[in-house]
């Protein structure tokens, strides 16, 4: 199989597990609105009618899953934004400036604007780790025109030409894909179902706490009830937080595929990422 | 009447498809125009780039005077004829020159190249090895600005080629484009270096 079908391939398995996480976040809807529902049923309050499907009540557990999930891939979205300079910056990389005279820099450079011309994307801010001897390099950013790749120094130092332009394909790969765009966007969605089993857990420790406080008999009937709701809640959040991070994992594992095979189809040999991948192997097992 | 709305929803669905496919060819059209003038940079920044290597070297290299000679000779050739192909875009006959005068070019310096890696203390002389760099990586941009034009074309092709694109393709006038392929008999024989 060649590098443009394995793409292709991974490219597929992508779209498809995008659906599967689709498919559990609506069903996270769905047994949020069920549990709604037998908790109305169970309580005082409702008197029947309706099925687990649709109630009086659905309309307000849409609404409130939105709202939970959404503002916690809202405030999570906020938060990753901030753009890839950001992370550079925050860990401490610094900045290689296009007129330097460093012949490992320069190589760097240049391997990197060879890349950009293979893959046709602009080049992005490039960093260096200094002080860090161990061979890695990243990408952060959500579009191309505001991406960053950081390289250690003991990459530059360790990989021989054609194996750090294996490694530069590689991560132009990633930026060329959105990759960095569809991992904070899973994150995203994954912070918001987190909200959920967040919500739970406080309303199941609210009542706890309230339940040795109350004195009248009223609030007594609810606290069981508000209860068991919360740990409803928590229970899907947790469950659904686990599934979903179960996909988001399958889809990073086809992204660094493609990655692989682009990295191949853009420097023409797989000899250099290889070599790459071997050195920092044994770096790792020593 | 319900035949006749569903006939026009049916109608409506095949027309979008039909411009979809439409915007799709002439996005991937321009993408390989587009990458068909970046090979055009990277040779331009190679023929400025190659007199100043040339003069940083010759103060180390002064005893391989033949072999900067030469590169500086195959250099304004190419130079000469790229201006000529640039004024008549599609004759095949400047094109033909020029892709000879640039596989002369490429001999020249990887003889360049060789003859310096000859020299040790040369080899260790860390301005050298920058020039090299440069050198290096400007003959690597000229054939990664080829090989991404070549990837280019496979993928308009492909498009193009696809049923039923193959339809609108054909009846809107997109014509399969053409890869770069070595055209001189000559240029596929490997380079010989005599020393």
């Amino acid at each position: 199989m060649d590098f443009f079908s394995r793409q292709y391939r991974a490219r597929r398995t992508t779209f498809r597990l995008v659906v599967y996480f689709a498919i559990a976040v609506v069903l996270i809807f769905m047994a949020v609105n069920a549990l709604l529902y037998v908790t109305a049923v169970a309580s005082t309050h409702e008197q029947g009618g309706g099925t687990f499907l649709w109630h009086i009540w659905t309309p307000q557990a849409l609404l409130g899953t939105l709202i939970l999930v959404g503002g916690g891939s809202l405030l999570e979205w906020l938060r990753l934004r901030e753009g890839g300079k950001a992370v550079a910056e925050m860990l401490g990389a610094r900045r290689i400036d296009f007129a330097t005279r460093d012949s490992q820099e320069r190589q760097f450079l240049n391997v990197t604007e060879e890349m950009a011309i293979a893959s046709g994307t602009p080049v992005p801010m490039l960093y260096i780790l200094d002080g860090e001897m161990a061979i890695n390099a990243f990408v952060a950013g959500y579009n191309a025109e505001q991406s960053v790749l950081v390289i250690t120094q003991g990459a530059l130092a360790q990989l021989s030409r054609d194996e750090l332009q294996g490694v530069i394909g590689h991560e132009f790969s990633h930026i060329l894909n959105g990759d960095m765009r569809i991992n904070m966007r899973l994150l995203a969605i994954l912070a918001g179902i987190l909200a959920i089993g967040q919500a739970g857990g406080y309303l199941m420790r609210s009542v706890t706490h309230t339940s040795h406080r109350s004195r009248d008999n009223n609030k007594n009937n609810n606290v069981p009830v508000v209860f068991i709701f919360g740990l409803g809640l928590w229970l899907i959040g947790y469950i659904g937080l686990f599934f979903g991070r179960l996909i988001k994992a399958a889809v990073s594992r086809e992204r660094e595929t493609l990655a692989d095979a682009a990295s191949v189809q853009f420097t023409r040999q797989a000899d250099g990422l290889a070599g790459a991948y071997i050195k920092s192997h044994k770096q790792a097992r020593v | 009447m319900t035949t006749g709305v569903i006939f026009l929803i049916v109608l409506a669905v095949v027309g979008f498809f039909c411009v979809s496919v439409f915007n799709g060819l002439v996005t991937l059209r321009n993408h390989f125009k587009n990458a068909f003038a970046q090979i055009d940079v990277q040779l331009q920044r190679r023929y400025e780039l190659i007199p100043n290597l040339v003069e940083a070297v010759k103060a180390y290299l002064g005893h391989e005077k033949d072999t900067l000679t030469q590169v500086i000779a195959a250099r304004n050739q190419a130079a000469g004829l790229e201006k000529i192909v640039a004024q008549n875009a599609g004759n095949a006959e400047a094109m033909a020159k020029l892709s000879q005068a640039e596989s002369v070019l490429t001999g020249a310096l990887t003889k360049l190249m060789v003859v310096s890696e000859a020299y040790p203390d040369l080899k260790a002389n860390s301005t050298i090895q920058n020039l090299m760099e440069e050198l290096k990586s400007t003959e690597n941009r000229v054939g990664f600005a080829r090989q991404a034009f070549n990837d280019a074309v496979m993928v308009y092709n492909i498009e193009r080629e696809k049923f039923p694109n193959s339809i609108i393709a054909n009846t809107t006038g997109f014509q399969q484009a053409l890869p770069l392929e070595i055209s001189h008999v000559e240029a596929r024989e490997p380079v010989r270096i005599s020393f």
